[in-house]
């Protein structure tokens, strides 16, 4: 009987959308991003995977739209490319990405766990997204996936970022600075972590946006 | 001709490690002239639903036993659904849901299948098939049940012929067919495995495979009832 059964585990997919333009690149946001994601990869490969495997794309944003990291497992992930900041915001033609991502039923299968989907952006999209937009929110696997958002700035659009959310668990994160973003990032693993241990992997955990430990307030004492 | 029974159900490791009990359950019935398998699985999120399961099979056979063999989908049904809130008591049925899959088969080979939820039921007779109840866009876990569903629409209702030595029927709940690759072989597979197996002997062969499942991370209960022409 054996023979018969899949050889990987149940996966709980994370599709991460990150705005890699120009404007990303101020007070080195992308930077702490790309630091941000390596932890989050980090934290992610270090559960157990009882009783789900985490998987991780990441699809960027800035000058074009592209699949940065297609959807792999975490622990498998031996080396995560930095991005790099440029361009305009192309937010539609990334969100085109993701809807054939997660409507592709042959790489997210019916054993797929609900998908996480978080959207990151400082700015307005600069392509025609609003088509695009509406497409992603409506389609069938998009409307059951938890999509979580960060706005860094003031300029992002938060109105669009507003309706693209749909978990009240998790409401639209605000990011002044790169504190608030590894806090955000921090959350986000927490969240995901807490399913991957659970019993019941498709039930949503709260999302808490826990400030971040403070690295400075570590006293350098020599004693154990 | 006759016909062979054989199923069990194992406690998933994910309930094992937290405590809880056996969320699935089944029932295998063979009369002189009839026969009957159902398996249920109480939806995990629910604080009772092994409660809900353990009630689906048994309305599934107070139906069985109340009701003739041509009974309307819908009237079997409603009989189940009605029996099964009666047999919850003081239990919410929000709080007991559970998927319900049944066959009914009599002594000529006709057979019904009902399919209400997640999990599959794979045929194998004059042609080969696994029922599909679930959403297509729907991903794992995510089902309806006993205590969910209203519509009797959600229910997926089919009357087969095992008239044939060899063909068989399996039902099985999530925790197998969503991992199972291959649905065909697997059904051919077990039949054969358990073609010359007693039914104690053939239960304690499909525990071990069960209880061996090789699917990395595997978390759910496992039930699955077998029935093949003889």
């Amino acid at each position: 009987m054996k023979q018969f059964a899949a050889k990987t585990a149940r996966p709980i997919p994370v599709i991460l959308l990150a705005d890699t333009s120009a404007s990303m690149s101020v007070d080195g946001k992308h930077e702490v991003m790309n630091q941000a994601i390596r932890d989050l990869i980090k934290a992610f490969s270090a559960e157990s995977r009882l009783n789900a495997e985490i998987h991780l794309s990441v699809i960027t944003f800035g000058g074009t739209a592209e699949m940065h990291l297609p959807l792999t497992p975490v622990h498998k992930i031996e080396d995560f490319k930095d991005f790099n900041a440029t361009g305009g915001t192309p937010m539609g033609a990334a969100l085109e990405i993701t809807k054939g991502l997660i409507e592709n039923k042959e790489v997210i299968t019916s054993r797929a766990y609900r998908p996480v989907i978080i959207l990151i952006s400082d700015g307005h999209p600069t392509d025609d997204w609003e088509d695009s937009f509406r497409n992603f929110c409506n389609s069938e696997r998009a409307k059951k996936a938890t999509r979580m958002a960060m706005a860094i700035g003031i300029d992002a659009n938060e109105s669009m970022m507003n309706d693209f959310i749909n978990d009240l668990e998790a409401p639209l994160f605000r990011a002044n600075n790169s504190q608030d973003i590894i806090r955000f990032f921090r959350a986000v693993s927490m969240s995901v972590t807490s399913r991957s241990r659970s019993a019941t992997p498709n039930q949503i955990e709260p999302v808490n946006y826990v400030s971040a430990p403070n690295d400075d307030d570590e006293l350098d004492l020599d004693f154990d | 001709m006759g016909f062979l029974l054989h199923g069990a159900s194992v406690i998933g490791p994910g309930h094992i490690a937290s405590d809880q009990p056996n969320q699935d359950a089944i029932l295998i019935r063979h009369w002189s002239d009839a026969w009957l398998a159902v398996v249920s699985d109480g939806m995990g999120s629910k604080p009772h639903s092994d409660i809900g399961s353990r009630c689906a099979c048994r309305a599934v056979l107070a139906a069985v036993k109340s009701l003739s063999f041509d009974v309307s989908d819908k009237d079997f049904i409603h009989f189940i659904y009605k029996h099964w809130l009666s047999l919850l008591g003081n239990t919410q049925a929000d709080d007991a849901v559970t998927t319900c899959l049944i066959a009914w088969g009599i002594a000529s080979g006709e057979t019904r299948l009902f399919q209400l939820g997640d999990g599959a039921v794979i045929y194998d007779g004059s042609d080969s098939w696994v029922l599909v109840s679930r959403d297509t866009a729907a991903f794992g876990n995510e089902t309806t049940g006993l205590g969910a569903s209203r519509k009797y629409s959600d229910w997926c209702c089919r009357t087969v012929l095992l008239d044939a030595e060899g063909h068989a029927i399996a039902l099985l709940t999530d925790g197998i067919s969503d991992d199972v690759n291959d649905s065909a072989g697997f059904l051919e597979y077990t039949a054969m495995q358990l073609r010359t197996k007693g039914r104690r002997y053939g239960k304690s062969w499909i525990r071990k495979q069960l209880e061996e499942w090789p699917t990395p991370a595997h978390s759910d209960d496992k039930t699955m009832a077998l029935i093949q022409r003889i």
